[in-house]
């Protein structure tokens, strides 16, 4: 190390990028003979935790179709179709006991994820009995296991609406940076309320409706209340 | 107007994470344990890293090579290092920001990498990612939730606690 800039000139080690860069791969192999303490080698993982990691190992495998919504809905929604089973072979059994929804905070998004198959009724489709004044349907998709609305109004201001089956193949998904999230109810179901943290980005309400396995989404700039009074409004039609 | 994306993660990206987890699953641990204590705050660790690295599969070329060996050890440190500052923020304890990390130890006499291998552990993850594994300030700053700007700060801090603790190590 010699004195090699004039921004250094005042320090007693002087040291420039390719010192930084020779130093740091020395340390670089010092960190890859780090070895784990025989008691560390013996832990058995917890179940909590190999349904996490078969989550990531799923979503390694999924084919991810994210819908933006424009103009006043800037917050984008992921829906997720999963192409097979999850992944690693020896936490099957796990797997298989484990029949529940598992939501998990990804970097830029969250995820709602669902195990076991959905037994019950085909959805033919969804009436929504309350719309704020002004908003009509525009938009409207039905698919086997999951359909989507989307409702405008004369401004073009927009509200969007997912449901989805509950089960192995399917996952619900919101891209969002960890924004804090409130726990409510809609009628006597689980719900979770994301409030949109940047100008214009709109607010989202999942719910999960666990007796028939149908999961619900609603995203637009509107407020919790009124998303609410729509959740609670929406009946499903079967058939 | 509906915008639609898509992203396909490859089979070789399934792969590859698949020999990640079950060559390196109980070294992460064992690094996450050192720092956390606790075996369930140490799993939480080693999912956030796991769950980080299925991000960035791009960064892992070679599986069983000492550079990933390295950088799993470090994104694993960086996770530990950050649940250590929720549990600590959550109990209104010490500063986190002069924490040191897993113990390393580089070669005797190899004068600036010791030097670094004992500043605090967010400065050494700061000057490995960005000398070691060629990370831009962004990447850093994705990592560290923190703008290129002040992952370019991040950088003169570590290059100043280096300075003192060459300073320090000559003084005793």
């Amino acid at each position: 190390m010699t004195d090699k800039s004039a921004e250094n000139s005042n320090m007693k080690f002087s040291f420039d990028d390719k010192d930084l860069w020779q130093a740091a791969l020395v340390l670089q192999e010092a960190f890859a003979e780090i070895q784990p303490t025989p008691v560390d080698l013996e832990h058995k993982f917890s179940e909590r935790f190999s349904e996490k990691i078969n989550a990531i190992a799923g979503r390694q495998k999924k084919l991810f179709t994210a819908r933006r919504v424009m103009k006043n809905i800037a917050a984008a929604i992921l829906a997720v179709l999963i192409g097979g089973g999850l992944w690693l072979g020896t936490d099957a059994q796990a797997q298989a006991e484990f029949k529940a929804w598992l939501r998990t905070e990804y970097e830029d998004s969250i995820l709602y994820e669902f195990f076991g198959k959905r037994e019950g009724d085909r959805i033919s489709g969804v009436d929504v009995g309350w719309l704020p004044e002004g908003y009509a349907e525009t938009k409207k998709l039905i698919r086997e296991r999951f359909g989507y609305y989307l409702f405008t109004n004369g401004s073009g201001e927009d509200i969007f609406f997912y449901y989805t089956y509950m089960d192995s193949d399917t996952a619900l998904g919101i891209l969002s940076d960890r924004s804090p999230y409130e726990k409510i109810r809609v009628n006597r179901a689980p719900a979770d309320f994301y409030m949109g943290m940047d100008e214009g980005e709109g607010n989202v309400l999942c719910w999960f409706d666990e007796e028939k396995g149908i999961a619900f989404e609603l995203n637009a700039a509107l407020e919790k209340q009124e998303l609410v009074k729509i959740a609670e409004s929406v009946a499903v039609r079967f058939g | 107007m509906l915008i639609y994306l898509q992203m396909a993660g490859s089979d070789e990206d399934k792969r590859k994470f698949e020999q990640l987890y079950q060559k390196y699953r109980w070294l992460m641990f064992s690094v996450a344990n050192q720092i956390l204590e606790n075996t369930q705050d140490a799993e939480d660790a080693v999912h956030q890293a796991f769950l980080y690295i299925a991000e960035n599969l791009h960064k892992v070329q070679d599986i069983s090579g000492s550079k990933t060996r390295a950088y799993l050890v470090i994104i694993t440190e960086h996770k530990a290092i950050d649940i250590m500052r929720t549990n600590a923020a959550a109990t209104a304890t010490e500063s986190i920001d002069t924490l040191q990390g897993v113990e390393v130890h580089p070669p005797p006499g190899s004068g600036l990498a010791e030097a670094m291998a004992r500043i605090p552990a967010q400065y050494r993850e700061v000057l490995l990612l960005r000398f070691a594994y060629g990370y831009s300030t962004k990447e850093i700053g994705k990592l560290f939730g923190a703008s290129p700007q002040n992952v370019q700060r991040m950088i003169w801090r570590a290059k100043a606690a280096l300075q003192a603790r060459l300073e320090e190590d000559e003084a005793t």
